[in-house]
């Protein structure tokens, strides 16, 4: 009876220290089968070396800190002490960063990818469709307490002041900037296009 | 006799575990967690800009209690700290902000109702059903 118990353990146990091998991780990483699950899918944009070092970093940081427990777990923080003065690799580490963030926030609540401290929403704007344009009397820079209008529109908005609510609709071409950045519909990468305005995270 | 010597040896491990400064803060292990292997303005533009992060308002009461606004007046002249002082403000702010959604004790938002005493209680970050479907505890309050 002993000897079918210690059996039994032993495989799961197995499995356990096994899968907690760097090794594994680091192959599971690059693969659909990804325990994260989350970076399935997920390619690190073209770039230069640094470039796609500081969006590995930040992406990473990222997922760490919106992310619950079981991202917190395979995500770090990292920010490499001899680069990060680089403007490439910042550069990177702000891209991955804000775009690891709102990936995990699209998986955290609930699918929708909306978190009430980015923009609160008014009843309006959940009445209307995704692309829609407000009517002028509809102000949704002054509904969120994060905007600025004196200065950049809050922090989803850019320099201009304008598009402040439109920052998760900025996948949609022409439509000013956000989170991902300005871009026009010529192709451009949605990812670094319109250089280092428009992102999110920085003062 | 038996009795006292586990209350000693408890009373031991925990003294020994607080030998780290931010062990009694709330989120203290993320001090452990953030880049430290840099430059002495690297890493100090980490651990201030952490800490101020965790002392907005996005902690709430109960981290500003914990936490001030740190910044090295002396520091300001320095590129490495600025630049690393605000990245680490970003993360930790929503660090905070993240794990105490998922305790569902994040801050009101204007217009919400105030918060009412008894709503949160220390029991709010061991709930096992909390908003966002991480059904363990939430060991990094």
């Amino acid at each position: 009876m002993q000897k079918i118990l210690l059996k039994i353990l032993i495989l799961p146990l197995s499995i356990i220290y096994i899968t907690s091998c760097k090794g594994v991780y680091r192959f599971a990483q690059n693969t659909p089968f990804s325990p994260t699950l989350a970076m399935a899918g997920i390619k690190v944009p073209e770039g230069t070396p640094k470039f796609q070092q500081g969006w590995k970093d930040g992406c990473s940081t990222g997922y760490h800190a919106r992310g619950n427990g079981f991202y917190r777990s395979f995500h770090k923080i990292k920010q490499n002490s001899k680069l990060f003065m680089d403007p490439e690799y910042e550069f990177g580490h702000q891209r991955g960063y804000g775009f690891c963030y709102t990936k995990a926030l699209s998986h955290l609540n609930s699918g929708t990818g909306w978190d009430d401290y980015l923009f609160a929403r008014s009843k309006a704007w959940e009445a209307k469709s995704w692309n829609s344009t407000p009517p002028f009397w509809e102000d949704w820079n002054s509904i969120s307490p994060f905007n600025n209008p004196s200065s950049n529109g809050g922090p989803l908005g850019s320099a201009s002041g304008k598009s402040s609510g439109m920052a998760l609709r900025a996948i949609a071409p022409g439509e000013g900037k956000g989170v991902l950045g300005s871009f026009d519909g010529s192709g451009t990468h949605p990812l670094w296009a319109g250089g280092m305005d428009g992102h999110f995270f920085d003062f | 006799m038996k009795l006292i010597r586990i209350i000693l040896l408890i009373l031991t491990l925990t003294t020994l575990g607080s030998c780290k400064s931010y062990y009694f803060k709330p989120m203290g292990r993320i001090f452990d967690k953030i880049p430290q292997d840099g430059s002495p303005a690297f890493n100090l533009g980490w651990r201030h800009g952490c800490e101020s992060g965790l002392a907005t308002g996005f902690g709430g009461t109960i981290y500003k209690h914990f936490y001030k606004w740190k910044k090295d007046e002396n520091m300001l002249d320095n590129p490495e700290y600025n630049r690393v002082f605000w990245r680490a403000h970003i993360v930790c702010r929503h660090m905070v902000l993240g794990t105490l959604k998922l305790a569902d004790m994040a801050p009101r938002l204007p217009g919400e109702q105030a918060t009412s005493l008894g709503e949160h209680n220390i029991g709010s970050v061991y709930n096992l059903r909390p908003k966002y479907g991480d059904m363990r505890p939430i060991g990094n309050w």
